[in-house]
């Protein structure tokens, strides 16, 4: 197709006048169509105009038959035909959209606030009229239904655990949840605007507290969007140590969650090993680097800290020691017939419905999808050391929280091949300068999935647009629709399945 | 059944000794009190003020260099980009405080948090229960708090806990930068919680507003909102140092 001539793998990066520019009709038959033959819509965003120009609406589309990235713009005015009536994946990117820059995807089935904030344009805005006075998060219309023993709960944003803000709105007959919605947006700190005119001293640490608990994911997606923007190549051991370090986030992640699982269906066995199982993973980070959640390790050119021969042998002996006990564990929840009770057919999900939400991660893979980034768009070390897709059929509770347990097993096999044959040589190079009036975009599989970010650099190679991804874009909605028709009290057990971020989500 | 029992044994004990026990062993490149030797530091040099992504240092008219550990992320810029290694991070993880001026470390002796007054040291020192509100940070702090829960802290064993409701509450334990989005909620939640109480500001977004610090979506901390009790600085702070900090509160620990 010629849309796809100037594709690319990832990380990967295109002078942005090269970028293929077309009709908003031809992009969005595209994209739609694209998605429909499995494409997957990794961005879609609009680059607002530049003296006197016109914005122009983007969309980042992955190829995984030929495991290339491709992007097309079209010129849009206040308005263009929304992509979600046709494609339902894409509602909150326009939302978004509309919520920025006051462009209206018209014919959107529901242009409600993402993240509550005032429009970037003064006097610009997609809201009612007068709405924006107001602006209050959570203030939004829900959906209603009425009936005998129709009611509502409302939850958040304040929860009743140490977790972050959200507002959920469940709409129930009896107990039974009919609809359940989700106002986010109280995280919001301005993140993604701060980043414009960067990269500065600051730009890295927002990158690592894009969402904490994925640290190594965000700022390795950054780090490799920058050395794409630069053509710096990383050296082989510096790739290692990355793997190494994004391996052992997900091992903690997976771990930590499993024993929330349990613990949301009252097993307390499995949930008090699984804690703690779950800091010691964080403690083989901070022999890394210091720090638990890999803070200072990734930077751009490579990483920070190296390993010496004791340090690998120490972590080796110590994952070996910590797998152990996971496999015990868990091994528990498997074998209790009243956790298993909760676990199966629960929140389902099928293959069709998570295709059409586009959900990615391991909520997708729990699904019978196969995608994995790691695999399908492998950037770094996994082009050299391939690691295996984890999936299973079920999409209910139980298939998320078993994908969990093979990516453990198999995220132990990798670091261990990984510290076995580290490869020698330097751990970073100088990055060097980073090239103006380009479009780079970088894949990375973090722990809670498919995490996407696209740089825009203006001439003097300054960020132009910086647009974040984060896995939970794609998967707060798969969520609404897994407790559909659920009992309220399962409703804790299909959040922590999904594990999704609000900070990730609300930048 | 058996299972359970056989898997608990195997697991072993790993509840920690502290605060009766030895100081609990940390990662060997753990970056935690920063020790500042200002004798080492060059006539006008400002190389480690112009690193700090964040202005947690300053040098004064009279050269005394300060590093303002509630703003600091503890990324070692500053030590890293120090040409004679007048900045250091040791190892100590007791860094938490009652008041926000005794977060500046700088040429005067280190001040630890000190425990409440003898009145609320009555009321709270064996039982504490807080609320936690998450006011719009990234999560790390809320993670490390939560990891006070596992039976590697036992936060219970202290009487403390964190309680589903603020009208159950002591106080609250806040963490993030409080976004404007959060401000309204944060503010109900102190409401709720009965006099007299306490607020923990945990982390450096809470205390001055961490990376985000003069965003235009962000109140800069808890700090300009409510009267903070303890401040307990990182980024995010290691579990020890916030149990460190919440026993010093309630005069658990006094050296």
């Amino acid at each position: 197709m010629k849309d796809r001539q100037t594709a690319f793998s990832n990380p990967g990066c295109i002078a942005l006048a090269q970028t293929p520019a077309q009709d908003i009709n031809r992009l969005r038959r595209t994209v739609i169509e694209g998605v429909k033959n499995g494409n997957h819509l990794l961005a879609l965003f609009l680059l607002p105009a530049e003296n006197n120009g016109t914005d122009e609406l983007f969309a980042v589309l992955g190829d995984i038959e030929t495991r290339r990235l491709f992007i097309m713009r079209a010129p849009v005015q206040n308005s263009y035909p929304s992509i979600t009536v046709d494609l339902p994946l894409a509602e909150r990117f326009e939302r978004e959209i509309a919520e920025q820059w006051g462009v209206v995807p018209t014919n959107h089935p529901w242009l409600k606030p993402v993240r509550f904030h005032e429009s970037y344009r003064q006097e610009h805005h997609a809201q009612p009229q007068g709405m924006t006075d107001f602006l209050q998060p959570g203030v939004m219309d829900f959906l209603k239904a009425e009936g005998d023993e129709i009611h509502e709960v409302a939850v958040g944003p304040v929860h009743a655990g140490i977790i972050e803000p959200g507002h959920f709105r469940f709409l129930c007959h009896g107990e039974k949840i009919l609809h359940m919605e989700i106002a986010l947006g109280y995280q919001h700190r301005g993140v993604e605007q701060a980043l414009i005119g960067g990269p500065d001293k600051r730009t890295i640490h927002y990158m690592e507290t894009l969402a904490g608990d994925t640290t190594i994911g965000h700022a390795l997606a950054y780090c490799q969007a920058l050395e794409a923007l630069s053509a710096c190549e990383v050296p082989l051991r510096g790739q290692a140590l990355r793997a190494i370090a994004l391996e052992l986030e997900r091992l903690a992640n997976h771990t930590g969650d499993l024993g929330a699982m349990a613990a949301d269906v009252g097993y307390s066995p499995t949930a008090a090993f699984c804690g703690r199982l779950r800091g010691d993973f964080l403690n083989l980070s901070a022999l890394l680097c210091g720090n638990r959640f890999g803070r200072g390790l990734i930077r751009p050119g490579g990483v920070a800290f190296d390993l010496d021969v004791g340090l690998a042998a120490e972590i080796n002996l110590r994952l070996t020691k910590i797998y152990q006990q996971v496999e015990q564990a868990v091994d528990l929840l498997w074998r209790e017939p009243s956790v298993l009770a909760r676990f199966e057919e629960t929140g389902v999900i099928d293959k069709m419905l998570a295709v059409k939400l586009g959900l990615v991660g391991p909520a997708a893979r729990a699904c019978g999808i196969e995608y994995d980034v790691r695999v399908d768009f492998p950037a770094g070390m996994y082009r050299q050391t391939p690691i295996q897709v984890s999936t299973w059929f079920t999409g209910d509770v139980y298939g998320r929280a078993f994908v969990r347990w093979l990516e453990i097993k198999r995220s132990v096999n990798f670091i261990c091949k990984l510290l076995n044959n580290l490869p020698d040589g330097p751990t970073a190079v100088d990055p060097g300068e980073i090239a103006g009036g380009r479009i780079a975009v970088s894949l990375v599989e973090g722990w809670r999935g498919e995490i996407c970010h696209t740089v825009v650099t203006d001439e003097r190679g300054r960020f132009r647009l910086y647009k974040v991804v984060d896995p939970s874009f794609h998967n707060w909605l798969g969520l609404a629709m897994a407790v559909r028709n659920e009992g309220i009290m399962d409703f804790p057990i299909c959040n922590k399945s999904f594990s999704l971020s609000y900070c990730g989500h609300d930048l | 059944m058996l299972k359970v029992f056989l898997t608990r044994i195997r697991q072993g004990y790993h509840t920690i000794a502290y605060p009766e026990g030895p100081l609990p062993e940390l990662p060997p490149r753990y970056a935690g009190r920063p020790l500042l030797d200002p004798g080492k530091c060059l006539a006008g040099c400002r190389t480690c003020v112009e690193v700090c992504p964040v202005e947690a240092l300053s040098r004064d008219d009279s050269d005394a260099l300060r590093l303002d550990i509630g703003r600091c992320l503890f990324c070692r810029a500053c030590e890293t980009s120090c040409p004679r290694q007048a900045i250091s991070f040791s190892r100590d993880f007791r860094m938490a405080a009652a008041s926000r001026r005794d977060l500046v470390v700088g040429p005067e002796p280190e001040r630890l948090a000190q425990a409440l007054t003898s009145e609320t040291r009555r009321l709270f020192g064996r039982s504490l229960k807080l609320r936690q509100v998450s006011a719009g940070g990234c999560n790390a702090c809320e993670l490390d708090t939560n990891v006070l829960g596992t039976i590697v802290y036992d936060l219970g064993r202290f009487g403390i806990q964190f309680v589903a409701s603020p009208r159950h509450a002591d106080g609250i334990l806040v963490t993030g930068p409080v976004s404007k989005n959060m401000e309204q909620a944060l503010l109900a939640t102190y409401e709720a919680v009965p006099a007299p109480k306490i607020v923990v500001a945990t982390g450096a977004c809470a205390i001055a507003g961490g990376p985000y610090i003069d965003h235009l979506q962000t109140c800069n901390g808890v700090t300009n909102l409510l009267p903070v009790d303890l401040f307990v600085p990182g980024c995010p702070p290691h579990p020890l140092t916030i149990l460190d900090g919440l026993l010093r509160l309630l005069g658990r620990i006094k050296a």
